[in-house]
């Protein structure tokens, strides 16, 4: 069977879960994709990926308590399982070896 | 800033995670755009439709049964004294009500039960409302009585006494026109 690779959303999310531990939930993760890879993220397209994700066993969710701010509903946190953590660094490896020997990007700090 | 009723409304029709709509809510408070709202609940809901409706929680109680039996006795009352031709359409209404629901019941347990449903299954709903349509309105048509003929001095005695204005031609240089006149007045 061969390796099993993320598209890039999966990756962000799955990175971003990484990044924010044990507080990744919905609006920390695309927070935290917005800081850092400057993409604008809609909660309900996240919540598709995540979905996604979580069916294929690369992360799974735990249902937290309710807070008034939310107007009375819980938080849905997600973390990465070990299959997730093994496609990221599938997914990395993959992309640096599609990275290396490409000339054009060479000497190109930007 | 209080919650955006419309937007939650369609986020609890449309969308099965709770969490989902705690965290647009939650993030609508920090921005307070509604701009950014609409655009997250048209995702939301867009990307939530494949698998169908979510059935409200029953947390309000059940109506007060002699208010809704007597609400239902009038309407029958009323349907059956005005129009009683309009039972062919409140009757295909129905049907076409009931095999809406029982697709959504379906797509619904389907849901729950099975994998997600695939997009095609969407239209199934919209389907069987457009074939419950199409039944009401052809048996609506069907309650309209054929045109009979009926004697000319009669029909327009009767409209005399049905109508508050009946208009008559003129006999100018006409013989017939003068001859059914005449014929009326005596």
């Amino acid at each position: 069977m061969g390796r099993e690779l993320l598209t890039d959303f999966e990756l962000m999310i799955l990175l971003a879960i990484l990044r924010a531990g044990d507080e990744a939930y919905g609006v920390v993760i695309a927070r935290e994709i917005e800081t850092t890879a400057g993409r604008t993220v809609l909660l309900g397209a996240a919540y598709a990926a995540l979905e996604r994700l979580e069916r294929n066993g690369l992360v799974a969710s735990s249902v937290g308590e309710p807070t008034a701010l939310r107007g009375g509903r819980a938080k849905r946190f997600f973390r990465v399982t070990p299959r997730g953590l093994r496609s990221v660094k599938d997914t990395q490896r993959a992309l640096i070896a599609l990275w290396s020997g490409v000339p054009q990007l060479k000497g190109d700090e930007r | 800033m209080s919650e955006p009723t419309v937007a939650v409304a369609l986020l609890q029709v449309f969308c099965r995670d709770e969490a989902l709509v705690g965290d647009i809510l939650e993030e609508y408070e920090f921005r307070r755009s509604r701009a950014w709202l609409w655009r997250q609940v048209g995702v939301a809901v867009i990307f939530s439709l494949p698998y169908g409706m979510v059935r409200p929680a029953r947390y309000a109680p059940k109506m007060q049964m002699p208010i809704g039996g007597l609400g239902f006795v009038t309407i029958v009352a009323l349907i059956t004294i005005v129009a009683p031709g309009a039972w062919w359409f409140v009757a295909a209404g129905a049907m076409g009500g009931i095999a809406l629901a029982v697709a959504l019941v379906m797509s619904t347990r389907h849901r729950v039960m099975h994998e997600p449903m695939v997009r095609g299954h969407v239209l199934l709903p919209f389907l069987v409302l457009l074939i419950g349509v199409g039944a009401a309105s052809r048996s609506n048509a069907q309650t309209l009585e054929p045109a009979v003929a009926v004697d000319p001095v009669d029909g327009i005695v009767d409209a005399f006494n049905t109508h508050k204005v009946v208009m008559l031609p003129g006999g100018h240089g006409s013989k017939p026109a003068h001859n059914l006149l005449m014929k009326i007045l005596r």
